[in-house]
């Protein structure tokens, strides 16, 4: 061969040695956005920001369902699990659980999540230089009032859990509660000052399910009475909430289970379902109506009741509860109460076709797990409400998810006054029996805590039932160890009637209920009174330390 | 020092036929004076050598015959003749007078002059400086296995075969030198120069060899990739000896369960339910149970496998080329019930080079495979079908003979439970409601899924002048999988009664497409010189791998018949689900490697590679790595005074030291899950939930009379310093070799050091992301690696006896110091986490509590209060053990006597923990929670009453980790091989027929079903979760040549 042929091929060799440019290495990641959207999105950007956050306080109970009903990752399931810890669901907690249990992950994450969405915003969203004042200033004023209800919620359920003030590293220790609350208070009267204000009584439609002033102060209210700080808490209750005259008990106790009551004079924040059928599929998957409907396998619905395939979880409500609701729920005339009828339904009522109607069988027809014959009504999705594709998957129910109610802030109040605070105008008695006759019963003759019939105590137990209030009512109240102390030590499946005959009315005391021992040891003063930091993050933190017990 | 001759004496380890290259008679006698001399050439086993060159000093020369018989004319009586034969020794005989010789030939110790590839070249093993394990065809052939990896088990050192399921069609693990990373440490595969990730489309009769490059030095050339080590696979040549070769094998195998899981039987399910439920079951039992029901799930499912496999090969050369082709047919029938189990394999392998002029070769390697694959889904390991075999109650029946009332009133209901073929209905669970019937489970799912494969490697070698070889080739695959999937509708569970209207069939259809390319240009130059022979290798690497993804489901079909399940006959009201992308992954490498060789003892070889990823996995302005490694070698056994010792006549005759040190890295997990993990992104609308018939838009929200699709930040916390895992490892070894070859000794100390693992773990929950991707720590993996072997022959009888010996000591040298760790695997029932990344621990180790007695009176189990507190908490927990055996080990013991072969093969491993992760969910228990649990009437037990089985403490506890030792035989085949006489009659070269029993001993404490069967994940190696057991199995087999 020729020599130049030679160093040709020498040539040619070194050259396809450097052939390739590194331009090729950079390749867009499909299907992401950069976080620049925070600083140069639009108006409709921004927007988006924050509509994610409303979305992910609802959060999601598809993940709830997924991951084996045990873990907490919506508003919905912090209910449940709550309403379980509070010992209001016939499935107790057992409290034997460890730090590394994926409930207490689950609860923190949850609310250390909303804390960094929001965070993300009020960090960033200021220096937005394309999207208008306006709204700006709302996003940020809303991202601040819903990182500091997070706060306040982590605070109440884990003591001194490190403060999400700013974009966590994981590396941070924990804050003292008092610093936090310092920190709650001044960021729910900084957001205050910037949201819209609410109209009117019926204002809440035009502001759909977003922030409103009162709202905030509603929750600033709450949170002075968490501290202890009852006169501010009735100051900032009845100035900035009760005395505005835009909130009304809905006179039917019942019709709140219905979306008809969505955007009511009541609520005082609530998760909006758009109930356009076009949006049924981008609002498909959150699984609420398959997950705490009455497990319809194993029991027929009423036929108003959704009809819809559903697992049941919180559908049982506890012996304990239902025989409280029995005693302290009844109307003058002795029957039960409207309240009582809202909330909730024992076996014999489910049977009797004066209450509801059936056009197929009814009764028990199988096994219902976690049930001692008291059956969840508060939160049943209504047939007419249920919108979406003909699968259980597909569907919800329109009907709002309200997340505090106009009573909780009389009762809030009513308390607040209780302890010693001043009350305003309205008396504190006067806020707790209008909270009473709402319900269908007596006015109380007097503004007490512990009255079995008539205290604030009692009247929050059945008003509030699974807003996840009862678990950190017993712990502020110091009762929970005692009010505990049997919890998780049996578990419960109801069978209908002993005598197999589950059609006909017989006595609660002729349930079948199946009681298995479940190795739980009940609440443990000293411990249970907070959540573990989740075990991930006390092992990989040196800083973070663990509450007592755990 | 790259001797392309050497080659031939790799690849000729079976007799080959060699034609004579003339007949003795026509060789021109030159010398006249002398008498004539007849012989006969014969190997060791007295078989003809035909071919074998006779020569005598003068310069006469013959080749024997047919009969292997020469005729030397005129030879002197004094002369000396050499007879000299590829792969045996040359013998000197003197004639001595003699007319008649008879001349037995010994087989060469080659094993010194074969050669190894090495990654863009090859290399003598003498001139080896680094740890390379090897694997010939030889030892492949009698693999009844229809996987190469598998055939590493037990035979390389340090090299561990984990199997992660015994289905039909899976593929095993290779761990090289423990566990160095956190996701998969699985090693490189490279085959024919070709980056694969699986080697399953392989047909292991087409492969020649078999490389581990267990040392960094050694992979360093293939720089970011290598760190787990690599795996080097060269598929057959037609050969370089003028000879063409058809073969033809053929196996039946039959496979059964090689051990059952010991479960309760109905009547101890019964007796232990009472206990841990005391009232509720019984109540449920009067109500539900037939009184006599006991389904054996397991005899239920399992039956008989039955394997065949033929393959077909054709090989050829000339002076200017060479092909080899080769087709292979294997059918799997698993020992599953019924067809859900069945995998299918067709393979070919075109491989072929020619010298089109002197200065410029081609050639083209290719495997073509299809594959068909009805397989069970052992999804996640925990919940998938496997599981449900030991979670089913034995109280269900497979069919009812008599449909029981609760099943009558679904029916009733309208609902429409699954029958069987014979229109019998299936068993439904009344005990665990959500559990379903596996047997139907399996009926009724119609998996199907097809693998199209073509793998290949086209390439030009240009020589210009000598010693120079440039190179430039093009690897590429082409690969579809398809599948679709039918699921029947119907009411399955108990639990699950729902609606008539939402009982619904399930579609899926699936498509994952693959084009991958790499384009690689190096050039070798080799000179020698006075000052030693020098290498010179450099080259470029670029990589280009595009998928394509598709995947859509329906839940309502016009039609439920047979030929309606597609997804043209999705109805409108159909709730379906489409999603797919593309991506596309790129890489350029740049590398070298400068050799030197002296006089045959000294030995050095630098490599060097610069490896650059796309911004998938690692941010750009950090993307390059550089990966350095030395290695050298002494030939001590060359020097004089090795030489001259024990007066020239030392048993010991080649005795090498190498010592080694490089860096490598890991880079596979950088691009898990679509990668892009370094980075801080924004997501937007829907979230997938993959796997699921639905595609929530969880992140929606309704306001100012709109609904926006929200936007927020991803689930995962940024990291831009991410980087991948870098090992450096040091390595010292020593080869020696007595007896001219018959006793082989190795052994290898190693200590590799992995730093900044990539770990993917829970992120610091209070930032608000889910899992964070980190470079964590540094493991520590040392340990020393023996291989052992001492082959002879007496005779007519021939033996060998190799062994092996690895140990491992692994643990997390650095990591926030203890007391911090990273949460791992969990398992069903437990709470929480079984398995920690620690400092001071081992990797991924197993931390629970420790049981310290059960109460006599409550039968509750007591746990060691190791902080002393009072109280059980988190921090009495402690290690229970790990999943990394402390030694590995395998033995080869290989008779053959007159045509017979016979060798026994065993593996076993020592020193691993198994946590058993099936218990915790399911009703069904295994044995050893029931029969050591405490009673009224056994206050002395081990484990706590049914009862206190419940208390969750107890799913964390030592009471599930075992010991992980075991050993196995793994192979023991008997084969006769008919005499040459006899095929020379029927003009075949050769006959070979076996039989053989795999797997059919296991020497073990671990009440599982397979000690060896673990998942694939590193953070669940010490875990158990079910999955498809190992069979044994007895095969029959025939191999033919002509």
């Amino acid at each position: 061969m020729n020599k130049i042929y030679k160093y040709m091929m020498v040539a040619v060799a070194a050259l396809a040695m450097t052939a390739c440019s590194e331009s090729k290495l950079d390749i867009p990641q499909r299907g992401v956005t950069g976080t620049e959207v925070y600083t140069n999105g639009s108006d409709e950007d921004v927007n988006s920001l924050i509509a994610a956050v409303y979305s992910k306080v609802h959060g999601d109970a598809f993940n709830w369902y997924s991951m084996g009903g045990n873990t907490t990752d919506c508003a919905k399931s912090m209910r449940f699990e709550l309403g379980r810890m509070g010992g209001e669901l016939a499935e107790y907690y057992k409290y034997d659980e460890t730090s590394e249990s994926v409930t207490y992950s689950m609860v923190w994450a949850y609310y250390y999540k909303q804390a960094y969405w929001c965070t993300m915003i009020i960090d960033n969203v200021p220096n937005n230089t394309t999207a208008s004042e306006a709204v700006k200033n709302r996003a940020v004023a809303e991202a601040r009032a819903i990182r500091a209800i997070a706060m306040m919620n982590l605070v109440q359920l884990f003591g001194n859990p490190p403060l999400a003030d700013h974009v966590m590293t994981g590396n941070e220790g924990n804050t003292p509660a008092a610093e936090s609350w310092a920190f709650i208070e001044s960021e729910l009267q900084a957001a205050a000052n910037v949201l819209p204000s609410k109209g009117s009584a019926d204002g809440q439609a035009a502001i759909g399910g977003r922030l409103t002033r009162e709202a905030v102060y509603a929750y600033l209210g709450k949170a002075y009475l968490w501290e202890k700080k009852y006169n501010e808490a009735a100051q900032m209750l009845y100035n900035n909430v009760i005395a505005t005259n835009k909130y009304a008990l809905e006179p039917d106790f019942t019709a709140l289970r219905s979306s008809l009551t969505d955007f009511s004079a009541e609520n005082i924040w609530e998760y909006d379902f758009n109930d356009d059928p076009a949006n049924a599929s981008a609002q498909e998957g959150r699984f609420d109506v398959p997950c705490f409907g009455l497990p319809t396998g194993q029991i027929a619905v009423p036929d108003d009741w959704s009809q819809s395939q559903a697992w049941g979880y919180g559908a049982g409500v506890s012996a304990a509860f239902g025989q409280f609701m029995a005693k302290h729920d009844v109307t003058a005339d002795g029957k039960k109460s409207n309240r009582y009828r809202g909330t909730l339904a024992a076996y014999e009522d489910l049977l009797d076709e004066t209450v509801y109607s059936f056009s197929g069988a009814k009764g028990v027809t199988g096994q219902v797990v976690n049930c001692q014959g008291y059956f969840n009504v508060k939160y049943q999705p209504m047939q007419a409400d249920i919108v979406g594709g003909g699968f259980i998957y597909y569907q919800f129910s329109k009907k709002n998810l309200v997340y505090m109610r106009y009573s909780e802030v009389l009762l809030n109040y009513a308390e607040a006054v209780a302890m010693g605070g001043s009350q305003g105008a309205m008396s504190g008695l006067e806020a707790l029996n209008q909270v009473r006759r709402r319900a269908g019963l007596a006015d109380a003759p007097a503004l007490d805590m512990d009255n079995a019939d008539y205290g604030v105590k009692a009247e929050r137990e059945a008003e509030l039932f699974y807003e996840g209030i009862r678990f950190i009512d017993l712990v502020r109240w110091g009762d929970a160890a005692s009010v505990l102390a049997n919890s998780g030590k049996m578990e419960y499946k109801f069978l209908g009637y002993k005598n197999g005959d589950n059609t006909t009315i017989q006595s609660p005391s002729e349930y079948n209920v199946l009681e298995t021992p479940a190795v739980g040891v009940g609440f443990k003063a000293g411990k249970n009174e907070l959540f573990p930091i989740p075990g991930s993050d006390i092992n990989n933190n040196p800083s973070l330390q663990q509450n007592p017990g755990w | 020092m790259f001797k392309s001759a050497m080659l031939v004496g790799a690849l000729t380890m079976t007799p080959v036929l060699v034609q004579a290259a003339g007949d003795a008679n026509s060789v021109q006698a030159v010398m006249q004076q002398g008498k004539d001399v007849t012989g006969t050439v014969v190997d060791e086993n007295g078989e003809p050598l035909i071919g074998a060159t006779i020569a005598v000093e003068s310069g006469v020369g013959a080749v024997t015959d047919f009969d292997g018989h020469f005729t030397l004319k005129n030879v002197p009586e004094s002369a000396t003749i050499t007879i000299s034969y590829i792969g045996y020794q040359t013998q000197k005989v003197p004639v001595a007078g003699k007319s008649t010789l008879q001349i037995t030939m010994k087989p060469e110790d080659t094993t010194l002059n074969d050669v190894v590839v090495i990654g863009y070249g090859v290399q003598k093993k003498s001139n080896v400086t680094g740890a390379i394990g090897s694997i010939k065809s030889d030892d492949l052939k009698n693999k009844v296995s229809a996987n190469a990896a598998e055939a590493l088990q037990g035979k390389v050192s340090g090299v561990q075969v984990v199997n992660n399921s015994g289905a039909p069609g899976a593929s095993p693990t290779i761990r090289v030198r423990g566990y160095s990373s956190n996701g998969a440490s699985d090693p490189l595969y490279v085959v024919d120069g070709l980056k694969v990730s699986s080697i399953d489309y392989l047909e292991p009769s087409s492969i020649e060899n078999i490389e581990v490059l267990k040392d960094a030095a050694s992979a360093a050339i293939y720089g970011a990739e290598a760190g787990n080590g690599v795996v080097l696979i060269t598929t057959k040549n037609g050969g370089k000896d003028g000879n063409t070769k058809i073969t033809f094998d053929a196996q039946l195998t039959y496979s059964t369960l090689a051990k059952k899981m010991d479960v309760m039987n109905a009547k101890q399910f019964i007796e232990y339910n009472k206990e841990a439920a005391p009232g509720s079951f019984e109540t449920m039992l009067n109500q539900y149970y037939d009184g006599k029901t006991d389904t054996d799930w397991q005899d239920e499912l399992f039956k008989t496998g039955v394997m065949q496999k033929y393959n077909i090969g054709a090989a050829g050369n000339n002076k200017n080329g060479s092909f080899f082709v080769s087709l292979g047919y294997m059918q799997n029938n698993g020992m599953i019930v019924g067809k859900n189990d069945l995998y299918k394999r067709f393979t070919a392998q075109l491989n072929a080079t020619y010298n089109i002029k002197p200065w410029l070769e081609v050639g083209t390697n290719n495997s073509l495979s299809y594959i068909d694959a009805n397989t069970i889904s052992e999804g996640s390991a925990q919940y998938g079908q496997m599981a449900a075999i030991n979670k089913m109650d034995p109280l269900t029946p497979v069919v009812y003979s008599q449909v029981p009332s609760y099943v009558q009133d679904a029916i009733n209901a309208g609902l429409h439970p699954y029958q069987d073929g014979a229109g019998r209905y299936y068993g439904v669970s009344w005990q665990d409601l959500a559990q379903k019937n596996p047997i139907k489970t399996l009926a009724k799912d119609q998996p199907g899924n097809k693998a199209y494969g073509i793998n290949g490697m086209t390439f030009a070698n240009l020589k210009p002048f000598k010693g120079f070889i440039f190179t430039t080739r093009l690897g590429y695959r082409f690969m579809n999988l398809v599948s679709n999937r039918y699921q029947e509708s119907g009411w399955d569970s108990f639990g699950n009664i729902g609606k008539p209207e939402e009982e619904r069939p399930y579609l899926e259809n699936y498509q994952h497409t693959q084009r991958y390319y790499q384009w690689e240009n190096f050039a070798n130059y080799n000179i020698e010189t006075n000052a030693g022979d020098w290498g010179i290798m450099a080259g470029m690497s670029y990589s280009d791998n595009e998928t394509d993804r598709t995947y859509v489901n329906t839940n309502s079909l016009t039609n439920e018949a047979s030929n309606y399940r597609f997804l043209d006959y999705s109805t409108p009201a159909a709730d379906d689900n489409v999603n797919g992308y593309r991506d596309t992954k790129r890489q350029i490498a740049y590398y070298g490697r400068l050799s030197w060789s002296f006089l045959n003892r000294y030995n050095v070889q630098v490599n060097f590679r610069a490896d650059s990823y796309d911004a998938a996995y690692l941010d750009l302005d950090h993307n390059w790595g550089y990966f350095p490694s030395v290695s050298a070698g002494w030939v001590f056994t060359e020097e004089d005074f090795m030489k001259n010792a024990a007066g020239g006549n030392s048993p010991l005759t080649f005795g090498k030291l190498r010592i080694s040190y490089g860096k490598n890295g890991s880079i596979s997990n950088l691009a898990s899950n679509g990668g892009y993990m370094y980075r801080a992104t924004l997501a937007s609308g829907a979230t997938v939930i993959s796997g699921f018939p639905i595609s929530p838009a969880n992140n929606t929200y309704y306001m100012n009379g709109q609904l926006y699709s929200g936007t927020y930040p991803g689930s995962r916390l940024a990291n831009p310093t991410l980087r991948w895992e870098e090992s450096k490892q040091f390595d010292l070894g020593l080869d020696l070799r007595f007896f001219n070859g018959r006793l082989n000794f190795t052994m290898d100390y190693y200590n590799k050091n992995t730093e900044g693992l990539l770990v993917e773990s829970v992120a610091p929950l209070t930032t608000g992301a889910d899992r964070v991707w980190q470079n964590l720590g540094r493991v520590n993996n040392q340990g020393f690696e023996f291989e052992l072997e001492w082959k002879d022959r007496i005779g007519d009888f021939g033996y060998s006896v190799k062994g092996n010996l690895a140990t491992v000591k692994n643990k997390v040298a650095e990591y926030r110091g203890e007391g911090t760790r990273i949460n791992g695997a969990t398992i069903m029932g437990g709470q929480g986490y079984a398995t920690f990344f620690e400092e001071g621990y081992p990797l991924w180790y197993i931390r629970g509590y420790q049981i310290d007695h059960i109460d006599q009176n409550t039968g509750e189990a007591i746990y060691k209060d190791l902080n002393g507190d009072g109280e059980i908490s988190d921090a009495d927990r402690t290690n229970l053990g790990k999943g990394i055996p402390d030694f590995t080990y395998g033995f080869t013991i290989a008779l053959d006597y007159k045509g017979f072969d016979f060798s026994v093969y065993g593996a076993g491993a020592s020193g691993s923990s198994i946590l058993y992760g099936l218990a915790g969910l399911a009703n069904q228990k295994p044995m050893f929670l029931y029969e050591d649990r405490w009673t009224e009437s056994n206050r002395n037990a081990s484990m706590p009453s049914a009862l206190y089985q419940k208390d969750q403490k107890f799913y964390n506890s030592d009471a599930f980790v075992f010991s992980g030792s075991f050993f196995k035989i793994k192979q023991i085949q008997l084969g006769y091989t008919l005499p040459k006489s006899i095929l020379k009659k029927i003009s075949m070269d050769s006959i070979r027929a076996f039989v053989s029993l795999d797997n059919f001993f296991t020497f073990t404490d671990y009440p599982g079903n397979d000690p060896e069967v673990r998942p694939t994940d590193s953070n669940s190696m010490a875990c158990d979760f079910g999955g498809y057991p190992i069979s044994k199995s007895v095969s029959f087999g025939i191999n033919v040549g002509f």
